[in-house]
């Protein structure tokens, strides 16, 4: 099956359009002729295993990697362009995986150093680290040196330092790397805020398939420098599996009824506990209402039914493969 | 975005606890010890005696008083001078570690992804680091005036031009010194731009980098007396020794404008050219 087929077509002009992208270190192909489109306003999940392609990918739009063949463009600049690259790179924001600040300075210092460096002056430089000190939450630590925060609050400053020029793209690479819970919904909370209300694209790269499924409007899998498919969480899911677990709570079934639950066209599998019975179905042969109908036909008593589609770490590891990646 | 950049690297710069630490210590310490030195409550020259029958012949005593050789250094004297040279080396130093070391940790990926160029980091690095080594040779020197004119032994000092500052030869000296200044830390920041340029490894270049500050001392005569001979002449082509004898001359109220001196400056500041373009070459902020 071509898994990269599987895609929303949509003609708007994308925030960034990617064009047969390569990039080959030495005898390892990083990234090979990738192409994508990422539309403005939507939050963009870049999901990938260990050396998928995914940081040369986001390296390459930042321009701290060259490209061999193809383009990227942010906004209509393609960044192999000098001075196109100038002009795109004033709509960019990155979060690097790392945490990219300066240790030994405080909170503030570290937020003058950058806002600076966008070239913000006077009241728009104090009101913009103000926002950002408070978007971070981070305003009663404002005065502390840098290494005598937790690992949540230096990924929140790490954020917090690339959203002061108030970018129209912002990319985050891995930012929830090694934080707790509490910080984790955080910057999610952050990043949900930073897309509805100010319209920022967002590109999160990730490993965890629950971040993208809690975050991401749409979302790639990429592998050995590849997009294997691209598309929305249920597409994506859909395309690699029709097989849907359908729990149910019923009054006491009979052997019969189970024979004749077992002999409807579509069920797989069937797994019977004390009150619960779970069952596989192929959701292009059998619909939760026919399901419904045909079970009451029975003379079933449902008391409750749910249907679930396969986790996306099930579709992914169905695409990506199960070996592990220590290359 | 360059002069932004610049002024943000001094500020780092200068935030740095070891640089503030050692632009306090090494002025205090050196200008205390050369002020000491060169007033004479320290042992730092040796009076050179001229046996000659002549020397009693009234009638001459005064020209050869006048034309007799200026007093030597002794080896603590020409040391001390020497560290000083030496020690902006490993001040300066902390300019490229500060730098490798937010490359390790990908600030500079920030730098790229906000629009700026190999270039423009560069020569603002590089602009940051001189106007840092200006401000520990400018701290330095004028401590030493301030200790000098407060010990104020010397018959004939820099100091003592002071007493008439518009004069020629005052100005001249005033000259000579900014330009020592400005030569010193250029050559400083020219050795601590081309670490930046060629390591990547913060580790790598704190281990490297003192190797050739120390084998350049130990040549120019910081580390052992230069005039036992064992250097071979060769501590005439150290730039600390080199700094360390205009010092002398400028202090001493004995600086002309030769031409040998000028080649030697003109030397200095094209050493220092050429360690600032070998670190440009290979300077890159992307990864490969």
């Amino acid at each position: 099956m071509m898994l990269s087929q599987v895609t929303t077509e949509v003609t708007v002009n994308p925030a960034i359009h990617i064009s047969e992208v390569s990039k080959r270190f030495s005898d390892v192909i990083a990234v090979n002729r990738l192409s994508l489109d990422i539309f403005r306003g939507e939050i963009f999940g870049l999901l990938g295993p260990n050396g998928a392609g995914k940081s040369t990918l986001v390296n390459m739009l930042c321009g701290v990697t060259s490209i061999d063949i193809g383009d990227i463009e942010i906004l209509g600049h393609s960044v192999k362009h000098r001075l196109q690259a100038q002009a795109a790179k004033l709509h960019l924001g990155v979060v690097p995986q790392e945490i990219a600040l300066f240790d030994h300075l405080t909170v503030m210092d570290n937020l003058n150093f950058f806002a600076a460096l966008y070239n913000l002056k006077g009241a728009v430089k104090r009101e913009r680290i103000s926002e950002a000190l408070e978007l971070a939450q981070l305003v009663d630590k404002s005065k502390k040196k840098v290494r005598t925060l937790s690992g949540g609050m230096r990924r929140r400053l790490n954020l917090a330092c690339s959203i002061l020029h108030n970018p129209t793209i912002l990319v985050l690479d891995e930012p929830t790397v090694g934080i707790d819970p509490q910080s984790r919904n955080h910057i999610f909370d952050t990043i949900r805020k930073l897309n509805t209300e100010r319209g920022m694209t967002i590109i999160y790269i990730t490993h965890y398939m629950e971040e993208v499924e809690q975050l991401c409007d749409r979302l790639a899998i990429i592998d050995a420098g590849k997009i294997l498919i691209k598309g929305t969480k249920q597409m994506i899911v859909e395309s690699v599996s029709d097989e849907w677990v359908v729990k149910l709570n019923a009054e006491s079934i009979t052997e019969a009824q189970l024979y004749e639950i077992k002999r409807i066209d579509g069920i797989r599998h069937i797994e019977v506990g004390e009150t619960e019975i779970h069952m596989v179905i192929q959701k292009n042969k059998v619909s939760f209402d026919l399901l419904t109908a045909t079970l009451s036909q029975i003379g079933i008593k449902i008391m409750s039914m749910s249907m679930e589609m396969p986790s996306l770490e099930s579709a992914f590891l169905s695409i990506t493969g199960k070996s592990l990646r220590d290359a | 975005m360059f002069a932004n950049y610049a002024k943000q690297a001094l500020k780092l710069n200068l935030s740095n606890r070891v640089i503030i630490v050692a632009l306090i210590l090494i002025p205090l310490v050196f200008g205390t010890l050369y002020g000491m030195l060169y007033s004479g409550m320290i042992k730092g020259y040796e009076d050179i005696k001229i046996d000659s029958p002549l020397v009693n012949n009234p009638l001459l005593s005064e020209k050869l008083i006048l034309v007799a050789p200026a007093p030597a250094l002794t080896p603590i004297g020409v040391m001390q001078i020497n560290i000083f040279a030496g020690s902006t080396f490993f001040t300066t130093a902390f300019a490229a570690i500060r730098f490798i070391k937010s490359r390790e940790k990908k600030v500079i990926k920030r730098l790229v992804a906000m629009g700026y160029v190999d270039g423009q980091v560069f020569w603002a690095e590089a602009m940051g680091t001189f106007l840092m080594n200006i401000i520990v040779c400018g701290v330095f020197n004028g401590l030493f005036l301030v200790v000098s004119a407060y010990l104020n032994h010397v018959p004939k000092t820099f100091v003592h031009l002071l007493s008439d500052p518009f004069s020629s030869e005052a100005l001249s000296h005033w000259g000579a010194l900014t330009i020592m200044v400005l030569l010193q830390a250029a050559f400083a920041s020219g050795y601590t731009m081309m670490g930046m340029g060629l390591f990547r490894s913060e580790r790598t270049f704190s281990q490297l980098h003192v190797l050739p500050a120390f084998v350049m001392m130990f040549l120019g005569g910081a580390l052992f007396p230069v005039d036992a001979g064992t250097s071979g002449g060769i501590y005439e082509w150290m730039p600390n020794y080199i700094l360390s004898l205009f010092y002398k001359t400028i202090y001493t109220g004995q600086w002309q404008w030769q031409a040998q001196n000028f080649l030697l400056l003109a030397a200095l500041g094209l050493a220092s050219v050429m360690l600032l373009l070998i670190g440009r070459w290979r300077f890159r902020l992307c990864d490969e």
